[in-house]
């Protein structure tokens, strides 16, 4: 069921059992996984059925630290979220993302990666992707012409991708959610504010605006917010009436460990003679059902004690014709969506489609790095507010020099196995070369991927919340996504925030048949 | 301690003579630039790169800017003992490229001018630059 929160009688009260505040991808997720359950589901989105300006401006905000996309269109605030403009890049975790290294401060997780995998299941559907299954064996099997490189699979491994067609959640699940009888849909129900009971320790109720000027309040006995990782911790800190640091903030660790995946060229791949180059094939919008990339194993990164990073291979001649992300990334969110569509409809000019092309002597590498988490690396609320009267966020994304050490290396490692092989050799790009130059390249751009401002943990002195993600202190408040992640491994974090929403929907389920049970509402 | 330092001195100059006569012989059969050519490189590189690449070595590693250092570390004892008595050109060249993936296996590696490079070919690099100034 679906009601346009200007259109309902001002200062309405709304109550159900479960309200998911943010109708993006884990929202989204987390409502259809509760249809045709005995309980009433609120899903509040900010945004309507399209995106507009107005609604993009209340994620406009400044970045201080590190080059980065602009706020008010790295995100999207509309229903479906940014599944509008989600590339459809799909990769698990590595079971070395959830451990504690020695070497990278604030690593593990309070979960490790056999929590996760039975829900990846889940997460595949959710996305349309052919499998859960990941291993490049498994997609060998189906397609003879995916050849490794013969690199030593002690040192480098072939991380297998998949690629959604990308399935747009608002257009993909817009009837479910709909026809769902137990679900209950508010469009341009702005959160501005959470309330906490006297005790401060259960959330009683949301408050939520839109720009008709109407105000609506929602009571539940839970609450998951699913806004993505800035506006989760923005809605923590802002929330703080009752206690003036924000929700869950008495460690001050709200908002602190933004990551993104670094995601830039690093160094060219030259080889003598041309290879068949099929399975590192550069992705070509809504036909690439799978690729790999090259990525140090777990034992060569324990060994050169390294962060998780992948790289591409993308043939000269693509690379030629492409501007740095970070350099063409609209700040119109609108923009955003037509770029994606004019790629969709120019694909099957695509001249890399055409098998014969497949092989190539010249390649760059394109690396994606894990980020490692740094508590320096944060969101925190401007004294400017938005039109709803809510602060606006300051980003201050750092970076360290075991993010930058960490590229290099993995160059390097590519570069010994090529040569060992006598398949090529590499060579870094100039900003990469000195090794004791910790600058950054202007060209270096993120994977839009937000990360980490409600960090996972083990105790509330580590982390935001929980193993169950839930927010350390409080009853009945959990964060949904990847801002709970504590670390951003290598892969895309879609697939695997996923997965984690279905965890915490499990966890949920069996949480609402203890205590729900005897007063729910519907 | 006299008689000890002529022993010394005259082993040194024996060894000396040796390298020197090796290397003027190297020099005058052209065996050296053969041997200074690194092979899979320059099927990548033109000659001025590889030359510029040996450069670039040679100014991160200065104490290596003499070719029988260079050669030295080119070949291993029993392969310049082997190479004396055969001439047997395509076995030295073959055992440098060994060497060089040898030195990829075990990481022993050099950055020069970006290209990550063995450093048997970037000695290889260095050597050619200092056969053609």
């Amino acid at each position: 069921m679906h009601r346009d929160a200007t259109q309902v009688e001002n200062n309405a009260v709304i109550e159900g059992d479960i309200c998911i505040v943010g109708a993006g991808m884990a929202g989204i997720a987390m409502a259809l996984d509760w249809i045709n359950t005995p309980y009433k589901i609120i899903l509040l989105e900010g945004g309507g059925f399209e995106v507009d300006h107005k609604m993009q401006d209340l994620y406009r905000g400044k970045n201080v630290g590190q080059r980065y996309y602009p706020l008010q269109s790295l995100r999207l605030h509309y229903f479906g979220g940014t599944s509008g403009h989600w590339a459809g890049f799909c990769s698990p975790l590595d079971p070395i993302d959830f451990k504690k290294r020695d070497w990278v401060d604030h690593s593990g997780w309070p979960i490790q990666y056999e929590d996760l995998l039975p829900y990846y299941e889940q997460a595949a559907k959710m996305v349309e992707i052919n499998s859960a299954n990941f291993d490049f064996d498994y997609w060998k099997k189906k397609d003879p012409e995916l050849v490794p490189l013969p690199v030593n699979e002690k040192v480098l491994w072939n991380k297998v991708w998949q690629f959604s067609p990308p399935t747009r959640f608002g257009s993909r699940y817009k009837d479910a959610i709909l026809k769902a009888q137990n679900i209950f849909l508010y469009t341009y129900a702005n959160v501005t504010n959470i309330k906490m009971d006297d005790s401060v320790s259960t959330v009683k109720e949301v408050h939520i605006k839109n720009f008709a000027g109407k105000e609506h309040t929602v009571k539940a006995k839970c609450f998951v917010m699913a806004c993505c990782a800035i506006q989760n911790a923005r809605m923590l800190l802002a929330s703080n009436q009752q206690t003036p640091k924000g929700i869950g903030n008495d460690h001050d660790l709200v908002g602190r460990f933004f990551m993104d995946h670094l995601e830039v060229m690093t160094s060219s791949l030259f080889m003598p003679f041309a290879r068949q180059t099929k399975l590192y094939y550069p992705w070509v919008y809504a036909r690439t059902k799978v690729k790999a990339e090259l990525a140090m194993t777990e034992s060569k990164q324990v060994q050169l004690k390294t962060l998780n990073g992948t790289a591409s291979l993308m043939p000269k001649e693509v690379t030629l014709s492409k501007q740095p992300n970070i350099d063409t990334f609209s700040d119109d969110a609108e923009e955003t969506l037509e770029m994606w569509d004019k790629m969709n409809k120019q694909r099957d000019k695509e001249y890399f489609r055409m098998s014969e092309n497949y092989e190539c002597k010249e390649f760059e590498l394109f690396t994606r790095m894990e980020q490692s988490p740094n508590p320096n690396s944060r969101i925190q609320l401007d004294n400017e507010l938005d039109e709803l009267g809510v602060p606006r966020v300051i980003l201050n994304w750092r970076l360290s020099s075991l993010d930058k050490k960490s590229i290099r290396l993995l160059q390097e490692v590519i570069g010994e196995e090529v040569g060992r092989t006598e398949i090529g050799r590499i060579r870094l790009m100039e900003w990469l070369r000195d090794e004791t130059n910790n600058d950054w390249t202007p060209i270096l751009g993120g994977g839009w991927h937000n990360m980490g401002t409600t960090r996972m943990a083990d105790n509330p002195k580590q982390g935001v919340v929980d193993a169950n993600c839930k927010v350390f202190g409080l009853t009945n408040l959990y964060m949904a996504g990847s801002s709970c992640f504590p670390t951003s491994g290598a892969a895309n974090p879609t697939l695997s925030l996923l997965a984690l929403t279905f965890r915490l929907s499990d966890h949920l389920k069996k949480r609402a048949t203890k205590n729900f049970e005897d007063n729910h509402i519907v | 301690m006299k008689r000890r330092s002529f022993i010394v001195g005259s082993i040194l100059s024996v060894v000396g003579a040796g390298v020197f006569s090796f290397m003027q012989w190297m020099r005058n059969s052209g065996t050296a630039r053969a041997l200074a050519y690194p092979k899979f490189l320059s099927q990548l590189c033109d000659s001025d790169t590889i030359q510029s690449l040996g450069r670039a070595y040679l100014k991160l590693k200065p104490e290596e800017t003499r070719d029988d250092v260079l050669l030295n570390d080119l070949l291993t004892e029993k392969s310049r003992k082997d190479f004396l008595k055969n001439h047997d050109i395509v076995k030295a060249e073959s055992q440098i490229e060994k060497k060089i993936m040898c030195d990829f296996a075990t990481d022993n590696i050099v950055v020069v001018q970006g290209w990550v490079l063995s450093i048997t070919e970037a000695r290889q690099c260095a050597f050619f630059s200092l056969l053609n100034p």
